[in-house]
């Protein structure tokens, strides 16, 4: 609340007795009361919000674990079932959390500057993530796997695998990690935790370690430029440029142009 | 002409509990909540009250240390068993691939435990995530040693819960 005394002193005011306070007071000098919510307050929203997203993640872990270890799911359309369950979850827990995600949806720094710096650094790292992988794969795991594969038989396969691998997730993973968890863990960590451990879960439900030394940094990045503008636009923008740049290199690869 | 008074014109006195700046005319310490204008016995028991709570963190963050020690212990085992695997298998890469894989995830858990001091409710969470996704996905066998290790991680993330609200209550 602003506060417009004489006395300049603060525009912060205790949460008990209304009186001005500093603004980086944790007790009020005034009449001595925390402020922040009281211990078993603060305790019941904190257990209350560690089982809500334990289950978001619980649910996504299932789904994950089911999509890459049980090959008598494979193909088309149980990764469409699969994807639709996990749009379905982050959908239902965004209408829950509406209160607190409110503010991710708006775009009030809109800047196309800021679109095509953020846009054209998700292509570069795509493409050095992509030749990296390509090495390890074929000198390590000696194998090669590609996206396309999995729609090759469609009508329009480049236009599917675009979707479902580039725009789908940069929407649905970015509400899920960066809007539902990292938002969600901001009521029971510090915001730099929040973004930590949203990114790790979100590197793990990738379900490969060798990736983990790309995803993790991708991730960081992601939660750190949607905590700091404030916006899950932007965010959307990089997941989706950095993944359309693997589908177009996976398209140049295969002679598909 | 009668002024305001500036905030900066108050002199500036130390707090006897915490030791952080307080004005002249302050009732309470906005650091610690420190009774400033109270009886002798009532700051006494309040000084009192602070030193049994950081004792408490205290000892609430010497249990949360266990969980970097196992993060410790599992980033060693896992990379000593990436390296035996490696030298005993010598027929295709298979030994090349539990090095690379069981070496990330000695890393991960190495940097978690050393993460853990700073940030231990994030370090705690994820670790425990990675390793029951490690025993959903069979990297990681044995019922006693997982369950073990379970519940002294799920006890450490209890007890970094219960540190950090000491720590936001009292200001610690």
């Amino acid at each position: 609340m602003e506060i417009t005394g004489p006395t300049g002193l603060s525009n912060h005011q205790c949460i008990h007795c209304n009186q001005p306070i500093a603004e980086e007071a944790s007790f009020c000098n005034h009449c001595g009361s925390l402020q922040a919510l009281p211990d078993y307050e603060d305790a019941e929203i904190r257990q209350n919000r560690v089982l809500l997203l334990s289950f978001f993640f619980g649910v996504h872990l299932v789904v994950c674990l089911l999509a890459n270890f049980n090959h008598s799911v494979r193909g088309l359309f149980p990764l469409l079932i699969f994807d639709g369950i996990l749009s379905i979850v982050t959908i239902v827990y965004t209408v829950l959390l509406r209160k607190e995600l409110g503010h991710i949806f708006r775009w009030v720094q809109f800047s196309f500057l800021k679109i095509i710096i953020y846009g054209s650094s998700a292509v570069v790292a795509a493409v050095a993530v992509n030749l990296i992988v390509k090495w390890l794969n074929r000198t390590i795991f000696d194998t090669e796997s590609y996206y396309y594969y999995a729609f090759s038989h469609l009508k329009y396969a480049k236009l599917v695998t675009v979707m479902v691998v580039a725009l789908q997730p940069a929407f649905f993973e970015e509400l899920a990690f960066r809007g539902v968890m990292q938002e969600g863990l901001k009521k029971v960590v510090d915001t730099k935790q929040a973004i930590f451990i949203s990114a790790f879960l979100f590197s793990l439900l990738h379900m490969s370690i060798i990736s983990f030394f790309w995803l993790m940094p991708f991730a960081l990045w992601l939660g750190y430029v949607q905590s700091k503008e404030e916006t899950i636009w932007y965010g959307v923008i990089i997941h989706f440029c950095f993944n359309t740049t693997a589908c177009f290199l996976e398209f140049f690869e295969l002679n598909l142009f | 002409m009668d002024l305001a008074p500036n905030p900066t014109d108050f002199k500036k006195y130390i707090c006897k509990c915490c030791c952080d700046t307080i004005n002249e005319q302050d009732q309470f310490c906005q650091h610690c909540g420190f009774p400033l204008q109270e009886t002798d016995e009532l700051q006494q028991r309040f000084i009192n009250n602070r030193g049994y709570n950081k004792e408490q963190l205290k000892k609430l963050e010497s249990k949360i240390e266990y969980a970097a020690i196992i993060f410790y212990i599992l980033a060693g085992l896992l990379f000593l068993a990436g390296l035996l695997i490696f030298f005993f298998n010598t027929q295709n890469n298979l030994g090349v691939i539990f090095l690379v894989t069981n070496g990330i995830l000695a890393i991960l858990f190495f940097c978690l435990g050393a993460m853990s001091d700073k940030y231990p409710l994030a370090s705690i969470i994820c670790g425990l995530t990675l390793y029951l996704i490690s025993i959903v996905t069979g990297l990681s066998s044995g019922i006693i040693i997982n369950l073990l290790v379970l519940v002294a991680l799920t006890t450490a993330l209890i007890n970094a819960f219960k540190a950090q609200s000491i720590r936001k209550q009292h200001n610690l």
